[in-house]
């Protein structure tokens, strides 16, 4: 799996580089960092590759314990699909706090960017979100 | 403060990094406010859908990447023992070792010529010490015999 294969890689790096890495506590953003910048590396490399890359999102949801009620599935299928269709750099901020947990200054740190941009693309990010499910509950 | 002001701070709060007293403002809004209830709701829901869809690695993963980690020390290992040591170190290390032996050889033949110095030197004055004992006894013995005599007076006294 592509995913997998780049962590593979960011964790071998980080295995050859640990010693480098001044202060304990900022393994973490050191990580996300890495792995930001193998994406990047993978993707500009095969820029024609990327939509095999892409699970079926089908495959995924099939696989997922949690989606047996219909209407979280759908759910999650809306919230999923819409995120794929916005700006990589909203999205990018948005599954960095929700997946990895880090503070809005960590986020800022590994993407290069301010404290309250990183807070108002969250913002955002959840707003069309909330904007695309209430279009699908009024039909 | 209105309510797209506290739309904001229900993202923060989610986020956890809404500051003590903000939060208690929230609730206090929260408790009077039904559409910011609705929003808080909504955005509490996708959150929550966001963080279930989150991807697990494989269980495999974490077994490849250390057998990973194991080969890359082997060929840093075998790398490390087998290569050949370059050409150029093994002549620096050989001007090295000549080196060391000129100094020593060097160091040696001054310590000889400082200790054969010290050794004429010593045996100088031992000559020394021996002709100037030999001209004392020389001396003592080429001075005139005294003779001694008696004080008269004092002995008719």
């Amino acid at each position: 799996m592509l995913a997998e294969d780049i962590m593979q890689n960011v964790f071998l790096k980080l295995y050859n580089n640990v010693a480098r890495i001044r202060h304990a506590e900022l393994v973490e953003i050191w990580i996300f960092r890495t792995a930001r910048n193998e994406a990047f590396a993978h993707f500009r490399k095969n820029k024609n590759r990327i939509e095999e890359d892409i699970e079926p999102l089908e495959h995924k949801l099939s696989s997922s314990d949690f989606a047996h009620n219909y209407e979280q599935k759908e759910l999650i299928e809306i919230i999923e699909e819409e995120l794929k269709q916005m700006d990589s750099a909203q999205s990018e901020v948005y599954y960095l706090k929700e997946y990895s947990g880090l503070s809005y200054k960590e986020i800022a740190e590994i993407m290069d960017i301010t404290e309250d941009l990183v807070r108002s693309r969250i913002f955002k990010v959840r707003q069309k979100l909330k904007a695309a499910i209430i279009k699908l509950e009024r039909g | 403060m209105n309510c797209e002001d506290i739309k904001l701070m229900i993202s923060e709060y989610l986020d956890g990094e809404l500051s003590k007293e903000k939060e208690s403002f929230l609730f206090a809004h929260l408790s009077s406010c039904g559409d910011c209830r609705e929003e808080f709701k909504m955005q509490s829901t996708i959150q929550h859908q966001t963080k279930i869809n989150q991807k697990e690695v494989s269980g495999s993963f974490e077994r490849i990447l250390f057998a990973e980690i194991e080969k890359q020390e082997k060929t840093f290992a075998h790398r490390f023992i087998t290569r050949p040591t370059p050409v150029y170190i093994n002549y620096l290390l050989g001007v090295i070792v000549i080196a060391i032996t000129l100094f020593s050889f060097m160091q040696t033949a001054s310590l000889r010529n400082e200790l054969y110095a010290f050794q004429l030197r010593y045996e100088n004055s031992l000559q020394q010490i021996n002709y100037q004992s030999m001209q004392m006894y020389n001396m003592m013995n080429s001075l005139p015999a005294v003779e001694i005599q008696p004080n008269k007076t004092s002995v008719i006294n």
